[in-house]
């Protein structure tokens, strides 16, 4: 359960101050599959990276299961980005010179316990590339490497699923499985999800639309259910 | 992080820049084998010195009349009174009497040297001394019928293979082949003219070889030394010099002092010879290690900038680190492991060059040099610890040029760079 409340963060630029998110709130139910839409530059990933831990420089209260991220030291944020949220960026963001394996193991090298080479094998198969684990990153295609990357993410079991338009850089072929793998296994983990995308079908897919335009963020009503 | 997980990042971070990191790498090495290089001769000759060329017994301590003489009771001299006295001081072992023969003495050689003619002649210094000075008991050395029995210095031995033999050709000799060696000795002449108390013919035999035997002269038994001085009427109750040996070395300053009180002083000249020559050899040694050092500096410096520029370049790569879970301690930990990898290989490989180098130095001097007094095997010592020194500056050297890349990675913002 994710809940946001005044949530602002600006950012300070050679031409004054810029201010990305100006007080939003809105909540998000455990389980629940959200799209998020806007234009470029609008601060959807400004407000994943804040979701996920890794930007602290907002004001406003983000609340993540029951914990509010501002109050999180150094180490249960690393523990927090580590076993509670998935991640899967724009560009894949995989780590060249590690195996596709190797990638999917890459939470596992930051967290106590051992790599668990078994739990990565099933994730790629999930994702359709058992056979392709010992490729490197440069040898697998643009949607290949995004298939990986929510492999990747989903290692540890995370509770929160954050992905940045995660086919924003793919052909509409590729796009479409992505999108339905993210689906599938969003429907299968029962995890809660936060997606940007420009992509309609990802809003078509997910339970709720959110768009975020001028810093302002409102309710997209669901299509079928207008 | 686990172990494993960092030995595979760090692996991993050092092959993405193999130019940079062999050139971070060759810093770290020419720093370290210079270093370890010059200090390995700095120790080498200093204990060529100690052990060869000047060797000091720390426990003896050599006692001396005045060379100037004060107050209104004439000399202080050593006669067997003043010796008992210095015998009984505290921490005083025991007490060697040494004279000089008071008369010149001259050798002249005319004949076969060792299947080579020889003649020559020199003038030549005796001394007795009480036969326990020279340690080890050396067979024939007292005061009796025959040839006189004299004992030279290792040195001496030294420095004629070293330069003399080979100047005038002659062949090297040693000791064991010397020993009972016989050759004519002259007392009361000198190659200028004679004593005019007369002459006195004799022969010497080479009974052995002891550090403790003068080494520009003739050691003889104290009881010929006297009987030498009686016969031409000169001196033969004061002694020229009295070797005192401590119980150990730490008891040689209070007995200094004494010895001092007495009116007498210590014969330091040798002693203030090795501290002179061993503090210039430390300074040089000191000079050429700080060169070795600023050149580990450098290394530190470079190793900063490669690692820096590095570490710069794989920003996203960092940020996905971050991403997937990595605090700062494990961002610090893989540039730290990446810089000490550095520091470690490039010391070991540092301390690798020096010795070879020094086995190479040692090469050619043997090579091209001709051969030299107190010639040694090596003038260079490698002590376990100078091993170890080597390492750590290495890793020392990684550890102060990994202080600058830590900061830039902690600085990163990963939010900006993912987006
Ligand atoms: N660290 C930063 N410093 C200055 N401006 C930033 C920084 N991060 C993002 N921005 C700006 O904030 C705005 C929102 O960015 P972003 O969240 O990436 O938008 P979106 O993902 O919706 O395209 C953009 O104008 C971007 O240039
Ligand atoms: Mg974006």
């Amino acid at each position: 359960m994710i809940c946001v409340e005044g949530l602002s963060r600006s950012h300070r630029t050679d031409d004054g101050e810029l201010r990305v998110l100006r007080g939003i709130s809105f909540s998000v139910a455990e389980g629940e599959l959200v799209a998020l839409s806007g234009p470029s530059g609008a601060g959807k990933s400004t407000l994943l990276h804040i979701l996920g831990g890794l930007d602290r420089g907002y004001a406003g209260k983000v609340e993540v299961f029951g914990r509010d991220l501002a109050r999180l030291g150094e180490k249960e944020l690393g523990a927090y980005r580590n076993r509670e949220v998935g991640f899967v960026f724009q560009a894949s963001h995989l780590v060249s010179g590690l195996s596709a394996l190797e990638n999917v193991l890459l939470p596992a090298y930051f967290g106590g316990a051992p790599p668990e080479r078994t739990r990565a094998m099933d994730l790629l198969a999930r994702v359709g590339l058992a056979e392709r684990a010992a490729h490197p990153p440069s040898r697998l295609s643009g949607g290949e490497k995004q298939r990986v990357a929510l492999a990747r993410a989903l290692y540890h079991a995370p509770r929160l699923l954050l992905a940045d338009e995660p086919t924003g850089a793919l052909d509409p072929e590729n796009a479409r499985k992505v999108i339905a793998l993210l689906r599938d296994l969003c429907r299968e983990t029962r995890i809660t999800a936060v997606v940007a995308s420009h992509e309609p079908e990802i809003w078509r897919a997910a339970d709720r639309h959110l768009r975020l335009e001028e810093g302002v963020l409102r309710e997209i009503p669901a299509e079928g259910a207008a | 992080m686990r172990p494993a997980s960092l030995a595979r990042l760090v692996g991993l971070g050092l092959r993405r820049d193999l130019r940079g990191l062999w050139l971070s790498m060759a810093g770290v090495i020419a720093g370290v084998s210079a270093l370890l290089f010059f200090v390995a001769a700095g120790l080498g000759t200093s204990e060529l010195l100690r052990t060869r060329i000047l060797p000091v017994d720390a426990t003896l301590v050599e006692v001396v009349p005045p060379s100037v003489s004060l107050g209104i009771f004439g000399r202080v001299e050593i006669d067997d009174a003043r010796v008992e006295e210095l015998a009984s001081l505290p921490g005083v072992r025991a007490a060697y009497r040494k004279m000089r023969v008071r008369v010149p003495a001259a050798t002249r050689y005319d004949g076969s040297f060792f299947g080579q003619r020889l003649r020559m002649g020199v003038e030549i210094v005796a001394e007795g001394v009480d036969p326990g000075l020279l340690g080890e008991e050396i067979p024939g050395f007292s005061e009796g019928e025959g040839a006189l029995p004299v004992v030279l210095s290792p040195r001496l031995l030294e420095i004629y293979n070293g330069s003399f033999a080979r100047s005038r050709g002659l062949p090297r000799l040693s000791e064991k082949l010397l020993v009972g060696f016989e050759f004519p000795v002259e007392f009361g002449r000198s190659l200028v003219g004679s004593s005019s108390a007369g002459r006195y013919p004799v022969s010497a035999r080479i009974a052995g070889f002891s550090p403790q035997a003068m080494l520009e002269g003739i050691t003889l038994p104290l009881e010929t030394a006297r009987r030498i001085n009686a016969r031409f009427g000169e001196d033969d109750r004061t002694y020229s010099a009295v070797v005192l040996r401590a119980e150990d070395p730490s008891r040689v300053p209070a007995i200094v002092e004494r010895v001092r009180e007495l009116g007498l002083e210590v014969d330091e000249s040798e002693r203030r010879l090795v501290r002179r020559v061993g503090a210039a050899i430390a300074l040089a040694t000191s000079m050429l290690s700080l060169l070795g050092l600023l050149v580990c500096a450098l290394a530190s410096v470079n190793i900063a900038l490669t690692l820096g520029a590095s570490v710069r370049s794989r920003a996203v790569e960092f940020g996905i680190f971050r991403a997937v879970g990595a605090r700062d301690r494990d961002l610090r930990a893989l540039v730290l492991g990446e810089a000490l990898a550095v520091g470690l290989v490039g010391g070991l490989l540092g301390v690798g060059l020096a010795r070879l180098a020094a086995v190479a130095a040692d090469a050619a001097v043997a090579a091209w040099l001709p051969p030299f007094p107190f010639q040694p095997e090596t003038f260079f010592r490698f002590p376990l610890w100078l091993h170890l020194v080597g390492v750590g500056l290495g890793l020392l050297a990684a550890l102060l040029g990994a202080v600058a890349p830590v900061r830039r990675v902690l600085r990163q913002d990963p939010a900006r760079i993912l987006a």
